[in-house]
């Protein structure tokens, strides 16, 4: 049995089909709360840009085409307003770029998935690290790695070059294991 | 053991929105597709709305336009409607007068028409100038002076055209007198019976010189009227001519019968002038009849 799609599923809300938000609601909440989440350290900011976002795509529904996939069209629109919220609390969005860290782009790490402690002191380490992250590269990151998107589809939605994904994404790689093998 | 950062990354992702954030973005989500619902099904009933009201607004028109179309019709029927039973009943007893006096007028004063004007003249019948002459209102001192009236018996049974009679039957009144006496008369009250038919016109005509108590059927004429033909008949015998020369001096005018009187005082006949006052103070009380008086004294 196939899936509704997600642009199927916000036409279906369009024409007034509560259960359709609903699932859409389910699929897309926890990643769109994350990326808000590793932006914003404070989490009442996080909620309420989660909670604006999720306004503006209830009162745009009527106006919603499929001109790209949802998953695209729902983070352009938390992008905007993440950086709207940047600009008028005066903080920087652009970050200078450096090919000093570049050396390195597997991003590889020493770590056991099956030990629990370790993965999770680890992961809150992770978490510190991107936040630390300059926020183009952390954009980037969040994007393909929360938002599951591709570069091509992010260098598309900040109309941006693809190369200038790519190495923004590297930037980011490379900083996050950097900061991970600190820790030992 | 080496694996990449972003397994890592997808390890530690466990953070979710709390349940009350949750709970009211579906509420409004839900709010919204009710609002909408709702919206949109009164936009369907103001267009039943809109749609029912235009269509009363079309019928009431189409209905009002019937209505007014039909009492226009009742309308142009109406006339014949009143006019009957205005002369049967003689209701306007006055208007229908002056109508019947109007047509009687155009008939003395119109040329004779191409199609002969036939005066029947049947079995006891008499032509006589006055005849003719008393559709002039019959005013005292204006009438016509009936004094020819008994040479002018004519021949009986005999039907003579008007075009070809000799003008012995009709002598037309001198127009200034007519004028003076139309003019009166149209102001004082009819004395000549209304017709009963429609398409002809009755008339009894009696010599209005009613001190000569002069009340032989000769002087009861009826003219009828009927399209081009003028008929004049004697009144049967088995009338009353009596109660209509009564009658016919009870329609005479206020202002006609006080000519009268002064002409009975110009004739030195007090006794009838007298007598004559004291009906006129009995139907005129108000009227100042001093003038009279002294003379009569």
């Amino acid at each position: 049995m196939t899936e509704t799609s997600d642009e199927e599923l916000m036409l279906a809300f369009a024409q007034h089909d509560q259960n359709s938000f609903e699932q859409l609601y389910a699929r897309h909440k926890d990643a769109l709360y994350r990326y808000f989440r590793r932006h914003l350290s404070n989490e009442s900011t996080c909620q309420e840009l989660y909670q604006d976002l999720w306004m503006n795509i209830i009162k745009s529904k009527e106006n919603y085409k499929v001109t790209a996939k949802f998953t695209t069209w729902m983070y352009t629109l938390a992008h905007n307003r993440l950086v709207d919220w940047y600009r008028r609390n005066k903080l920087e969005t652009k970050s200078f770029e450096s090919n000093t860290e570049e050396s390195d782009t597997d991003g590889s790490i020493d770590w056991d998935p099956e030990d629990e402690f370790q993965t999770k002191r680890l992961s809150k380490h992770l978490k510190s690290a991107i936040e630390k992250l300059p926020f183009d590269q952390r954009e980037v990151f969040l994007l393909h790695q929360e938002a599951m998107l591709s570069l091509p589809q992010i260098a598309d939605m900040l109309e941006e070059g693809i190369e200038k994904i790519k190495s923004r994404y590297r930037y980011a790689i490379n900083k996050l294991r950097s900061n991970l093998e600190n820790l030992r | 053991m080496k694996n990449s950062i972003e397994n890592l990354f997808q390890k530690g992702k466990t953070e979710k929105p709390p349940a009350s954030l949750d709970n009211f973005i579906l509420a409004q989500a839900k709010n919204s597709c009710d609002e909408k619902q709702s919206s949109a099904s009164k936009s369907n009933r103001n267009k039943w709305l809109y749609s029912l009201s235009s269509a009363a607004v079309v019928v009431l028109s189409f209905s009002v336009i019937f209505n007014l179309q039909n009492e226009n019709m009742q309308i142009s029927d109406q006339p014949m409607m009143l006019e009957k039973p205005s002369i049967e009943n003689n209701v306007d007893k006055e208007e229908n007068d002056a109508n019947f006096k109007r047509s009687a007028k155009k008939v003395i004063n119109d040329p004779v028409p191409e199609s002969p004007l036939v005066v029947t003249e049947a079995e006891s019948v008499e032509v006589y100038e006055e005849s003719v002459e008393s559709q002039v209102p019959v005013a005292a001192g204006l009438s016509m002076q009936d004094n020819n009236r008994e040479n002018n018996t004519s021949n009986n049974d005999e039907t003579k055209s008007v075009a070809t009679s000799q003008p012995k039957a009709i002598t037309p009144a001198p127009k200034k007198a007519m004028d003076e006496a139309s003019s009166k008369e149209e102001e004082q009250a009819p004395f000549i019976q209304a017709p009963k038919m429609t398409q002809s016109i009755e008339r009894e005509i009696q010599q209005s010189d009613y001190s000569t108590q002069n009340d032989d059927s000769e002087n009861l004429d009826k003219i009828t009227v009927t399209g081009s033909r003028l008929m004049i008949e004697p009144i049967s015998d088995d009338e009353d001519t009596f109660n209509s020369a009564k009658e016919n001096k009870k329609e005479l005018s206020f202002t006609q019968q006080l000519e009268q009187l002064g002409d009975l005082i110009k004739d030195k006949k007090f006794e009838e002038a007298k007598q004559m006052l004291k009906q006129l103070q009995k139907s005129y009380p108000y009227y100042d009849f001093s003038k009279y008086k002294k003379i009569l004294d």
